[in-house]
């Protein structure tokens, strides 16, 4: 009797071990049903003697399975690295054996996948001929005698095996056959496999679930496509022994055997084009960070920082970091002369080197940062330097990297992309044919910003199907299916850059982006192997900082840059507490602008507390109001451990900064640097369970131990949790507090030419056009209408005559929404020096189509020529008649009405998004509609407690993540905006006036704090007053 | 006035919700759309609204029942809707998604003046369950266009040029593109557009509105396509006495058939199913359904299956009046028009004809067509169909699975087989509660037959088919 393979006993003798040669993971995405770690440790448990990971084209998973295979230290099992590649029915698998292999196997991949749409490749038998030379070739036969196959027997001699995959299923009878029958007829060996989709046999659900969203339709659909049986797993050896005579699993081992390569032998190689011919990268680096230290402290170089410079560079030559340091140096002095205003930040500000190279421009001597956060000794890993470019210019410096070093050379990091619980409920209700509508319901009203461990209970009920049993599938697939890689995007600005070509360490694929390639790496995997990334990142205010720069150089006709910029003004720090912040860097958004009256910042360090203080980690610690308290005096000073005072000191006791807690548990709670260097990376996980559980014990028995209460340890793990959701070092405070200063700077003594780079930069920033315009104003600063005979393309400035000083603004044609850069350029370019006379000469204009024109008269660009703007429209409607055949014909004259005041205002918010005229509250006070409704800049005069009336246009709505259900919104009239909190209990009672009204009217309680800096009106009821307006549209940010 | 339309807003709605004035919130969104297309007033008094995206519509209002809305039933809706107007006027025409209009100067001594006819329409459409907003005009665009604009009272020359006028443009339906255009020209009402040099709208605008303006101004003659009622076949005989038996009536039914078989030629149609209703004095009238294995018009084979259904018929009560009826028809094929006929055409005949014995005398509803799923569960893989369909996924060939499957897997002992094939595992079906997880073998009985016997998880052996 023949048993079943899973029945003991009976088992053939066999070989000791088997190696698994063709096994997919979930990087072959939508198709394996396991993650490369769960593979790499059940073949370890089966005692597998090898595996190949074998995605499909793609080494995408092979470092994470790597990794398992490092930390389960077993140095004697055998991972191979592989790909599968799919031609018609055919399935070829290429292993490679040594670091050569490895390198054609990634070319090979590449071709593949740059000549077919990302995402998918294009493979043709021939091509293996062309890239693999010491590669091992497996190949799973669909037909007897295929074409290619003596060219395929010529090429791999002895590198060629036929693939032998028995799933007990129907077709593994002729499928033996085939395969023994080839075999027999070109003497080539058989290898078996059984062609690995998941780690175990559970997973057979969700293989077939992730068919189903693969197939885009319910699994009850696809039948035919499912897998009959669950046998694609790592079967136990016993199996394996059953299932194949002894000589095909012999061959498997005989295969592991002859694959050597392992990716610790990827000895990456920094870029060297970085370093002039005839001088060490050593010696250069020592020599252009003498240069800028000499430009940065132009009195002489203080000792002291010549003793930090010398032991980081005695640091940066024992791990041989050089030429990184030298490539970013390369690529910022690039951008400078490019004129492209750049900036490092994170880890890197806590160096000299980078801010004598200029790519920080923070004093790490001015505050204290670690050197060794930023590179040690002890990790063996490349420093990770972000620097910020121009966003608008981006593209040229990435454009430059790849012009310097070489197509083959560099490209930017993945983004694995997985699944989430709102994108896997999605895809598996649809794998699973659940009603969507209804899903769709609860997706809307289940609080996500507050789930807890139980989520997937919560979210699945009964109501989404009366199938009880589909419903416990739905709830057991969903915990498997988050985190699952769902596809690969390109990362913000990670670049790779190498001295070998790239295209030899890892393939190389289309990005989504013309112009753009991508490797199948992600940013973790990089720093496990050890490759150097630059982060070349986009930042919208540089390029308005920039542009500020330009125009105050040309209205003081010298040079302006960021050294003019006068440090610690008091004038600047007084703005700052006023949260006079529209328009900043940074501390504009509605909580930093709360936080700034009650923080009072009066020097840097305050500023770079102020940009740390409003993140989750200090609030979910409730660290703020200690920290408040202690900062105006209100409280004593309390660091709460001796050995802490180093760490605490400078935030009066208070950890504000994850350097802070990361100290903290080093030196309060004796962690070892590893341990510490596991918080920092995993914080993410925090509360879950597993190896964050075990940290997390020791740093509350240890600081418990040492004294502390148990509430203090209580919040410094909250803090931990709330770092978990966005991290913010101390470092990337102090980079942006810069920036932040250097805007309040320029808005202070440059309203006019700060609010202009700011319109010309757009869009960036929290606030759009209108609020940035309305607040100008409300300083004192001349905003000129779009003006057909004064505008240009961007907003400029028109000095006051014979003065330096600002004079007025004067929109520019960008402002005009559906007016193309092409014709506003045409426009000017032909404009004659009096300007355009009348709207015949407008019609002249070449090239001119009737749409901008008319475009042009609805934003009253127009006004110049006379005439209102509805009497402007009907004239250039007649451009395609009057100008074509009729064009010695003149116009009958029809009267058009002129505009009402609200329909101008209409017109201004629908053309430009802003009105320089009325506002939208100042037409409606002046009808009466508001009756006693308070203005936004009576609120300050009017005593704290009061209920009362306020109205305004909603320009924000938000539900931040600390909060408790609570909803901020942002009003705005005539004369200043208005802070509203709606209380949960409020929001759910008058849901429909939150979420829809463009104009709200509230009865509210006003609140102003101690310091009478922070005014906001607690809604009891909201009204719902748009309609007063009615085609008035004005945009809000809603829920960011 | 010459020209009625009906609006009705709510149309697939009322047509197809029974609940939907109820006050439960409803939604109905376009297929695939995440926007909502049409709601019920107590969605309304929620907050939701059309066009609003759905997960805002959840927000505002979580208990809402969502659907989607089909648009085959939308066209249905719309021409039963279209059908009831017909009956009270000879020119009906549709105006999809929810509009009907109805030429009513021709049928003034029937319905009266627009207003009678209004009211009276107003009254059916009421009775019905629809919200029909009816206005009268001297144009049919110039009505669509009163009763989409909810101005439904005008009824003299006079009256019906000052509420033109004064119709906002939003209300013309017009495209959103061509709408901001006239705001932009501060063009707010028909009236403003009426007045605008002959001529300019459509170079300076845009030529369709100007050519619709026209029509509703009257300046150019629009008329709609007439609606073509769909086919119904309906033959009443009212019988002189009562009776308690259908034998001495047989001869009336097959005049019924008859006719309604000339019906179906004179169409070059063809029907499966049809109606009998006996109408008795005092109790509901018994209705049968006479249905055929597949399409026919031959009168012997409707009157073969009428006079069997008719003989296990049990009258309850005296019949007073006899109806046959059908509304579903379906146009022959080109093949069945020749004059000769082919060989398969006779086989398929013979096989229709054999099919209508055999549900004359079991009922058709006992007669199943035999189907191929694609479960992979050998139970699962035959399954029965109320119509013969094209298969459309085969088997793959060579299968080693018996032809003669236990229709319950039989408990067996394993000791009294010799297996000679296998295993062949399935581990599949957890998508319901049958999931299969099993270890099929081909194996010898020691009564010599050759079993497909499985083996279970469990341990234990079942008998699943047999070999020939």
């Amino acid at each position: 009797m023949a048993g079943s393979p899973d029945q003991n006993g009976g088992a053939t003798a066999g070989p000791a071990g088997f190696a698994e040669l063709h096994c997919i993971s979930n990087y072959s995405f939508l198709r394996g049903a396991s993650h490369p770690q769960e593979l790499v440790e059940r073949a370890i448990e089966l005692g597998y003697g090898g595996l190949a990971i074998t995605d499909e084209c793609s080494v995408a998973g092979v470092v994470k399975a790597w990794q398992q295979l490092q930390a389960s230290g077993n140095p004697a099992f055998k991972l191979i690295i592989g790909s599968e590649f799919r031609y018609q029915d055919d399935c070829f698998v290429v292993l490679a054996t040594d670091k050569q292999a490895y390198s054609e196997l990634c070319r090979l991949i590449s071709t593949c996948r740059k000549t077919a749409q990302k995402g998918e490749y294009s493979f043709q038998p021939q091509s293996l001929i062309e890239h693999i030379h010491r590669g091992l070739l497996l190949w799973r036969p669909a037909q007897p005698a295929a074409p290619y196959l003596p060219a395929l027997l010529a090429h791999f001699r002895q590198r060629l095996w036929l693939l032998l995959e028995l799933l007990l299923s129907e077709s593994d009878e002729a499928h033996l056959q085939l395969v023994e029958s080839t075999a027999a007829q070109y003497r080539l060996p058989v290898v078996c496999s059984s062609y690995t989709h998941m780690h175990d046999r559970s997973r057979k659900m969700l293989q077939d679930a992730l068919t189903g969203i693969r197939l885009n339709q319910a699994v009850t659909e696809i039948k035919q496509h499912l897998l009959p049986n669950a046998e694609n797993y790592l079967r136990p050896l016993r199996n394996i022994n059953k299932i194949y005579k002894p000589a095909y699993i012999r061959e498997s081992l005989a295969i592991a055997g002859r694959c050597h390569f392992k990716l610790d032998d990827i000895r990456y190689q920094y870029p060297k084009a970085c370093v002039p011919a005839h001088i060490s990268a050593r010696d250069y680096l020592r020599k252009v960070t003498y240069a800028g230290a000499r430009q940065r402290y132009p009195k002489g170089i203080p000792d002291t920082v010549v003793s930090t410079i010398e032991k980081e560079l005695g640091i940066i030559a024992e791990l041989n970091y050089e030429y990184y340091f030298l490539t970013i140096y390369d690529i910022v002095r690039q951008a400078r002369h490019m004129e492209i205003l750049c900036q490092g930040r994170g880890s890197a500000a806590n160096s000299v080197v980078c801010y004598c190279l200029h790519i920080t421009e923070v004093d790490p001597t001015e505050v204290s940062l670690l050197f060794e956060r930023f590179i040690s000794r002890r990790r063996n890993e490349p420093p990770d330097i972000d620097v910020d470019f121009e966003n608008a210019r981006r593209e040229e410096v990435i454009q430059y990297i790849y012009r310097k070093y070489g197509r083959d050379h560099c490209a930017i990091a993945a983004t694995v992309i997985t699944y989430r619980a709102k994108s896997a409920l999605r895809d598996l209700a649809k794998a699973l044919g659940i009603n969507m509508l209804q899903l769709e319901n609860l997706i809307a009203n289940y609080g996500w910003r507050y789930r807890g461990k139980d989520w997937i209970d919560e979210v699945i009920t009964p109501e989404l199907s009366a199938d009880n049993h589909l419903l416990q599938c739905f709830k057991q697939l969903l915990t498997q299916l988050v985190g699952f890689p769902r596809h690969l995007s390109q990362h913000v600005g990670g670049f790779v850059i190498s001295e070998p070509p790239l295209i030899d360490l890892v393939p190389i694929e289309n990005a989504a982006m013309a112009d753009r390639t991508v490797i199948q790496w992600d940013k973790e995997d990089l720093e496990a192997l050890g490759l150097m990334k630059v982060d070349v990142l986009a930042l919208g205010m540089l390029t308005a900082l920039r542009k500020c720069f330009a125009y105050i150089s040309d209205l003081r006709q010298r040079p302006f840059t960021m050294s003019d910029i006068e440090k610690e003004d008091p004038q600047i720090y007084r703005m700052l507490q006023r949260a006079d912040t529209v328009g900043l860097f940074q501390v504009e958004s509605r909580a930093q602008m709360n936080m700034l009256p009650r923080l009072r910042p009066e020097k840097y360090y305050d500023l770079v507390v102020q940009i740390a203080i409003v993140r989750p980690g200090p609030i979910h610690g409730d660290m703020v109001h200690p920290y408040l308290r202690r900062k105006h005096g209100e409280e004593d000073k309390d660091v709460p451990l001796k050995e802490l005072e180093p760490v605490l000191d400078r935030t009066y006791g208070v950890p504000i900064f994850q350097e802070q807690v990361i100290a903290l548990a080093i030196k309060g709670a004796d962690f070892t640097p590893d341990e510490a260097e596991e918080l920092r990376r995993s914080m993410a996980s925090w509360k879950r369970e597993g190896h964050m559980h075990r940290l997390r014990q020791k740093l509350t028995t240890n600081l418990l131990g040492k004294g502390l209460s148990e509430e203090y340890v209580e919040r410094i793990c909250r803090q931990i949790e709330g770092f978990g959701e966005y991290g913010f070092p101390e470092s990337h405070a102090a980079s942006f507090a810069l920036l932040a200063y250097t805007s309040a700077w320029l808005k202070h003594y440059y309203p006019t030419a700060f609010l202009c780079a700011l319109l010309n930069s757009q869009p960036m920033g929290f606030y759009r056009p209108w609020q940035l315009i309305q607040d100008a104003r409300r300083h004192g600063v001349t905003v000129l209408p779009v003006d057909i005979n004064q505008s240009d393309w961007d907003a400029k400035l028109e000095p006051a005559a014979a003065t330096d000083r600002e004079g007025a603004l004067r929109l520019g044609f960008r402002s005009v929404k559906g007016l193309s850069q092409t014709v506003a350029e045409q426009i000017c370019r032909q404009r004659p020096p009096r300007g355009y006379g009348s709207m015949e000469a407008l019609f002249s204009i070449a090239g001119i189509e009737r749409e901008a024109l008319e475009t042009l008269a609805s934003a009253n660009a127009l006004a110049s020529l006379g005439g209102h703007r509805f009497q402007q429209r009907w004239q250039t409607s007649g451009l395609a008649f009057y100008s074509g055949l009729f064009s010695g014909q003149v116009g009958e004259e029809y009267q058009i009405r002129q505009p009402s005041r609200t329909e101008d205002l209409f017109e201004d918010h629908a053309s430009l998004g802003f009105s320089l005229g009325d506002h939208p509250m100042a037409l409606l006070r002046d009808q009466g509609v508001l009756g006693d409704c308070v203005a936004a800049e009576q609120l300050a005069g009017i005593t704290s407690g009061t209920e009362l009336y306020v109205a305004g246009v909603v320009v924000n709505r938000q539900r931040p993540k600390t909060s408790a259900g609570v909803t901020f919104l942002t009003l705005e009239d005539e004369t200043g905006s208005i802070n509203i909190i709606v209380w949960l209990q409020n929001a759910l009672r008058q849901m429909e006036e939150l979420v829809k009204a463009r104009i709200l009217k509230i009865y509210g309680l006003m609140e102003q704090d101690r310091s009478g800096g922070v005014i906001h009106v607690i809604a009891y009821r909201l009204f719902d007053i748009s309609s007063q307006l009615g085609r008035f549209n004005s945009k809000s940010r809603d829920f960011h | 006035m010459n020209w009625l339309y009906i609006h009705l807003p709510h149309l697939y709605g009322e047509t197809w919700l029974a609940d939907f004035h109820s006050s439960q919130p409803m939604a109905l969104t376009r297929a695939q759309g995440q926007q909502i297309d049409a709601i019920n007033p107590a969605a309304r008094a929620c907050g939701v609204d059309i066009d609003m995206s759905l997960s805002t519509a959840f927000c505002l209002c979580p208990q809402l029942r969502a659907s989607v809305l089909d648009a085959r039933r939308q066209r249905r809706a719309l021409q039963r809707a279209a059908a009831i107007a017909a009956r009270h006027c000879a020119w009906v025409a549709e105006d999809p998604p929810c509009g009907i209009y109805l030429e009513i100067a021709s049928m003034a001594k029937l319905l009266g003046r627009a207003l009678q006819a209004q009211s009276t329409l107003q009254q059916v459409f009421q009775q019905r369950g629809y919200s029909a907003v009816i206005a009268a005009a001297p144009n049919p665009k110039a009505a669509r266009l009163l009763a989409r604009a909810g101005r439904s009272q005008c009824c003299d020359q006079r009256q019906f040029e000052r509420c033109l006028g004064a119709i906002p443009v939003t209300a013309l339906g017009i495209d959103a593109k061509t709408e901001l255009r006239l705001a932009k020209l501060g063009l707010a009402s028909v009236e403003d557009l009426a007045r605008l040099p002959h001529g300019d709208l459509s170079y300076r605008v845009d030529t369709g509105l100007a050519l619709y303006v026209d029509r509703i101004s009257g300046r150019q003659t629009w008329l709609p396509p007439p609606f073509q009622a769909p086919e119904q076949f309906r033959w009443q005989l009212d019988l002189e006495q009562d009776f308690d038996s259908l034998e001495p009536l047989r001869f009336f039914l097959a005049k019924g058939i008859g006719e309604f078989c000339h019906f179906l030629q004179q169409r070059c149609l063809a029907a499966q199913a049809l109606q009998l209703t006996l109408l008795h004095r005092r109790r509901p009238p018994t209705n049968v359904d006479v249905r055929l294995a597949a399409i026919d018009n031959r009168p012997e084979s409707w009157q073969y299956m009428l006079s069997n259904t008719v003989n296990r018929l049990q009258l309850e009560a005296p019949i007073i009046a006899m109806q046959l009826r059908a509304s579903v028809f379906e146009a022959l094929n080109r093949q069945e028009r020749q004059l000769f006929k082919s060989v398969s055409q006779e086989s398929g005949e013979k096989k229709s004809q054999l099919l209508n014995r055999l549900g004359a005398r079991l009922g058709m509803g006992r007669i199943h067509f035999l189907q191929i799923s694609t479960d992979p569960r050998p139970e699962y893989q035959t399954v029965y169909a109320s119509q013969a369909a094209v298969q459309k996924h085969r088997p793959p060939a060579g299968r080693n699975t018996p032809l003669w499957l236990a229709p319950q897997p039989l408990p067996t002992d394993i000791d009294q087989y010799t297996i000679s094939r296998g295993p062949l595992r399935l581990n599949t079906g957890w998508w319901d509660r049958n999931g299969a997880h099993r270890d099929y073998y081909i194996a010898s009985h020691t009564t010599l037959s050759t079993q497909w016997v499985f083996r279970q998880p469990s341990g234990l052996w079942y008998i699943h088919g047999w070999f020939a």
